[in-house]
Order: structure tokens, then sequence, then C-alpha cells
């Protein structure tokens, strides 16, 4: 798409080049001046390619409207990936249950680890 | 770290331990009910060292009864062992460790945060997740507890 916009911009320019320079030349130049035949024939070669361009990217918008617009497939991830950092401020309930610790049993402070062997 | 806690804390600080057995190697949650079988003979811990000194857990994916061979050098009674091996009051209370820190995962949740990271080890201090796994982030918590308590 962008390469695409790139490519239109280089041919709109040229053609504008084209077309001052034909003017020039021809406003220049008397009955008896250059050709410009081929000229001419060329820059209706650059318009139609131009415009088949635009076509295309008139259908290619037409296509990112429609993937925008379309609903989310069962295969798109919802965006709730982001985990929040540790929040020391909030008090999860975990009971100490039958579970093995060392230290006094009495100790104000309950530290819960929970591992796996790897 | 945590035994750094201990010596800091002696009197202040116990610490829990709960299995954690991912899903995607069975020999963990093996490993587990070995730890908590060792438990029911007074040696959870001794276990438990035994089986993160030196890396030995790298070994349970080939030798998933490795544990039992370690059994001896801490002292434990194998037959004991084996037998507590086949109660299901072990598997249970390894599923409901497990079954612990899940349900933990959708707290504060919010439509931008999931809750809980599912990742071990995981530490929490009278409930509360430090920030970080520093000595600092923990002795603040832990000091913030100790004084409330009094």
């Amino acid at each position: 798409m962008r390469l695409n916009i790139r490519y239109v911009t280089v041919l709109l320019f040229s053609t504008m080049l084209l077309t001052t320079s034909c003017e020039n030349m021809s406003s220049g130049s008397s009955e008896s001046g250059p050709d410009l035949t081929p000229l001419v024939a060329k820059q209706e070669l650059f318009e139609k390619k131009l415009n088949q361009i635009v076509k295309k990217i008139d259908n290619l918008q037409v296509s990112v409207n429609k993937i925008k617009a379309a609903p989310p497939t069962k295969n798109d991830k919802p965006q709730q990936n982001k985990r929040k950092p540790a929040d020391p401020n909030y008090v999860h309930n975990i009971p100490q249950g039958d579970s093995f610790f060392i230290g006094n049993p009495d100790a104000a402070v309950t530290i819960t680890e929970f591992f796996d062997f790897q | 770290m945590v035994d750094e806690i201990l010596e800091k804390y002696p009197n202040d600080v116990k610490v829990v331990f709960k299995s954690f057995p991912l899903g995607s190697h069975k020999q963990a949650f093996k490993a587990a009910k070995y730890s908590i079988a060792a438990g029911r003979q007074g040696k959870f811990k001794e276990m438990f060292k035994k089986i993160f000194d030196n890396d030995m857990w790298r070994q349970l994916r080939n030798n998933e009864d490795l544990p039992l061979q370690l059994a001896s050098e801490i002292g434990l009674d194998i037959e004991q062992l084996n037998k507590d091996m086949n109660d299901p009051t072990v598997d249970a209370q390894v599923q409901r460790e497990y079954n612990e820190l899940k349900s933990l995962a959708n707290a504060y949740d919010t439509d931008k945060y999931a809750g809980v990271r599912l990742a071990v080890p995981k530490f929490f201090i009278n409930g509360r997740e430090p920030e970080g796994r520093t000595a600092a982030a923990w002795i603040k918590v832990i000091d913030e507890e100790i004084a409330k308590a009094k």
C-alpha cells in the first residue's frame, strides 16, 4: 500500500514535469518546432497507468475497510494479555491448611511459597 | 532468600510451602508428592532442599523416582514413604495446594489486566505479593506486617 502511494506520487510528479516541459516547448517553439507526438503518446500512457493504479488503491481501501468492520473471529486473541505488576497492597486469602512450614508456628508473619520442582 | 529472612526474623516469620506442579511434566507432580510424604515423617524441608540443591530436580525428567533414592540419605523410613506415596490424601494435598494458587489468578482482574501471574516460585507475605524478589521488597512488607501485629 505504502509502496503504491510512493509509486503514484513519483508518477504524478513525472507527469507534471512532462506536461510543463511540453507546454514550455510548445509555447516557445514555432510551427516548425520538434515533433511532440511521441511525448504526447507517452503522457497518455502515463495517464492510463496512473488511472489503473488509482483504481487499484481504491479497491485496496475498500478491502481494508471491510477487514476493519468485520467482527472478531474465534481465532483473534483477546487483548487481555497485559499482566499487572504484583500489587503488594492487595491481600490474598491463602490459608495455611495442612501445608508444611518451617519457623515459629506462632509467627506474626507467614511467607507462603508456591514451588515446582523444575 | 527464604533462609536469609528466617535468620533475620527467627521469631516473627514462618514459611509455608505449597506445591504448584505444572501440568506439562508428570514427574513434577510425583516429586511434590514425595516432598509431602517426606513431610509426614517430619522431613519436608530436608527433601525439598535435597531436590533443589545441586540442581537435582534436573534429573527428575529421566528419573521420576529420584526422591526415593535421596530418601535414605535424609533418614526416611522407605517403607512408610512408599505407603504414603500410595495414599490418595497425598495426591489430594498436592491438588489442593495447586488449586489455591490457580484460584488467585483472577485476583485484581480488571478490563486491562489479568491477575496474579502463575509462575513459580511465587511468594506471598501474609497474603501480599511483594514487588519483585529482592530482600528490600520483602523486608518492607514484613516490617509493615510485624508493626500491624504489635
